[in-house]
């Protein structure tokens, strides 16, 4: 063989061993053998990320979902868990040290076991753990979050004539003039606020655009008060609200192989 | 194939004779330039090879992206700085009967504080559609989690329809603010409490805050308040209540709900008895009113964001 037909070989070997190696650091040095630690996926932070607050963590958005075990009875698997916010916190945010608010909340998991089964489970806001009922007999493989809920305030602002039954239709639910009551120096229009609930955040008050009214009362059920007599004929009133909003994705959570 | 006689190219006269077919020296050579070429291709390209990797492997994919090892990413990824210590990501449009509304998730930097408060109190915006219409925002929507969650509107127009396909939405100007904190003593007279006549207080740069109603019943209270001097853009304004002793010790507090206020140049804050929770206000003589005031500076930026992968709703 000729000296350039060995350099020739010799670039080819070398550009597949540098190819190579970028691909076994990629997997954070290690060669991918089908399964992986919790947290440590490919999509979940990557595995080459410094984690926030533990190794472990799986990145969900803003939010860390930091596993704490998984148990195995009766044909029942339970996952544990606790949340860790990276997002901003007005005041001490609950939970773990140095959390901040936790806006983006696990919603929907499926189970699938050694066996092949899928087995789907949700959450709400509260929970720290998710429950599976599986498959007599079945083993657990691998959980990954297939949908979670991302808070998003929405502001609507809607009009209405000042007179009792007057109402109008707000994304978050209804408001409704209850009753207006005259008087020779003042206006006082009383209000019901009906949400929606399901995946609205509880409600405060709408509030009137124009700053001559003045708002007391709790929350859904309050009143507007126009000192004067010349209150105006039409009522503009601006609410905010939240919508956990789903959004879905695929993150695995846990995998057999790495325990 | 290049031409190049490799033995003479590594010949040296104090070489012994050699044999052909034990010479290794062209291979390596070529072995080492071929990991050099590959690793300069790969740095220049950025590619971490990670797509790759993922598309053999079969991992889940979702929005994250590649880094280096072991990187400690300041913000998760997919995430733009908008302030110093703060990014944001727009992940929903929402569109309305008459607006456009985009939501966004915010995160503090590594190792900041996440319970610090100087955050910024919102900002004007610039929306741009894919087929170029564009539209100026129209407010900043605040809730009880802002700043980590917030929305901007955005009018529908006749160039940005609520069928747009949206490309890009830039942050212009970002109202920040530095706050100055004061307190303000009252004599107390009993409950429920009225002062007797308007505060003042000055909170710097020719800025006053006046409180012209404090009133404070058993369980809730109401204190009205505005600024006035140069405080073009408003003020973001906290105010709570306490009712302390002769010897100036707590007896009890009225606050709000902590939350990032849409600033303004005038408001009433409705405060309610705070924990630990005492029924009696017995003892009662003085009230202190504490008081925050962010007055809005309005910083220019260029920050962009783009809404392509963002899912749009109504």
């Amino acid at each position: 063989m000729s000296g350039s037909a060995r350099f020739g070989v010799g670039l080819v070997i070398g550009v597949l061993l540098a190819w190579g190696g970028a691909r076994i650091l990629d997997n954070g040095g290690s060669v991918p053998v089908g399964g992986s630690a919790p947290g440590t996926t490919a999509e979940s932070a990557r595995s080459s990320l410094v984690p926030w607050f533990e190794v472990g963590e799986v990145l969900v958005e803003s939010t860390l979902l930091l596993p704490r075990g998984l148990s195995v009875e009766n044909d029942v698997a339970v996952l544990e868990y606790e949340l860790a916010g990276l997002s901003p916190a007005l005041g001490e945010a609950e939970g773990i040290a140095g959390s901040g608010d936790v806006v983006v909340l696990p919603a929907t998991w499926v189970l699938t076991t050694t066996e092949g089964a899928s087995v789907e489970a949700t959450t709400g806001p509260a929970d720290r753990r998710v429950r599976f009922e599986l498959p007599i007999g079945a083993t657990v493989d691998e959980i990954q979050l297939i949908e979670w809920r991302v808070a998003t305030p929405l502001g609507d602002r809607v009009e209405l004539p000042v007179e009792s039954g007057a109402s109008a239709t707000l994304r978050s639910g209804q408001v409704r003039i209850a009753t207006v009551l005259d008087q020779s120096n003042s206006t006082i229009v009383k209000i019901d606020v009906r949400g929606l609930g399901g995946e609205w955040e509880p409600h405060g008050n709408p509030l009137p655009l124009d700053q001559g009214w003045r708002a007391a009362g709790p929350e859904g059920d309050y009143q507007l008060v126009w000192d004067g007599a010349d209150a105006p004929d039409q009522l503009v009133l601006e609410d905010t609200a939240a919508a956990w909003r789903p959004v879905q994705g695929s993150i695995l959570v846990y995998a057999a192989e790495a325990g | 194939m290049s031409g190049i006689d490799f033995e003479e190219l590594f010949k040296s006269p104090l070489d012994p004779p050699r044999d052909d077919q034990r010479d290794w020296r062209p291979l390596l050579f070529g072995v080492a330039t071929g990991l050099l070429a590959t690793a300069v291709a790969l740095f220049w390209l950025g590619d971490d090879g990670s797509e790759a990797a993922d598309a053999t492997t079969g991992a889940p994919t979702t929005a994250t992206t590649s880094g280096p090892l072991a990187e400690a990413l300041v913000y998760p990824p997919g995430y733009v700085e908008i302030a110093s210590d703060l990014a944001a990501k727009p992940v929903a449009i929402v569109v309305g009967d008459d607006a456009i509304q985009v939501c966004f998730v915010t995160v503090v930097a590594r190792g900041s504080d996440p319970s610090a408060s100087n955050w910024p109190l919102g900002g004007s915006w610039f929306l741009e559609a894919a087929d170029g219409g564009v539209a100026a925002s129209e407010r900043v929507v605040l809730y009880r989690s802002s700043p980590g969650i917030f929305a901007v509107e955005f009018p529908l127009s006749e160039t940005l329809g609520p069928a747009t396909a949206l490309r890009r939405v830039t942050m212009t100007s970002r109202w920040d603010h530095t706050d100055v904190s004061g307190t303000i003593m009252l004599p107390y007279d009993g409950t429920p409490f009225t002062a007797a006549e308007p505060v003042s207080a000055d909170v710097g740069d020719g800025v006053s805050l006046t409180l012209p109603l404090v009133e404070l019943g058993r369980y809730q209270g109401s204190i009205e308040w505005n600024v006035t001097g140069p405080a073009p853009q408003g003020a973001r304004v906290i105010i709570g209540a306490t009712l302390v002793d002769d010897a100036g010790d707590v007896i009890g507090s009225y606050g709000d709900f902590p939350s990032l206020l849409e600033p303004g140049h005038d408001g009433i804050i409705d405060v309610t008895w705070q924990e630990p929770f005492r029924i009696s206000q017995e003892g009662t003589a003085a009230v202190r009113i504490d008081y925050t005031v962010g007055i809005v500076e309005v910083t220019d930026t260029e920050i962009g964001l783009d809404l392509g992968d963002v899912p749009t709703g109504r």
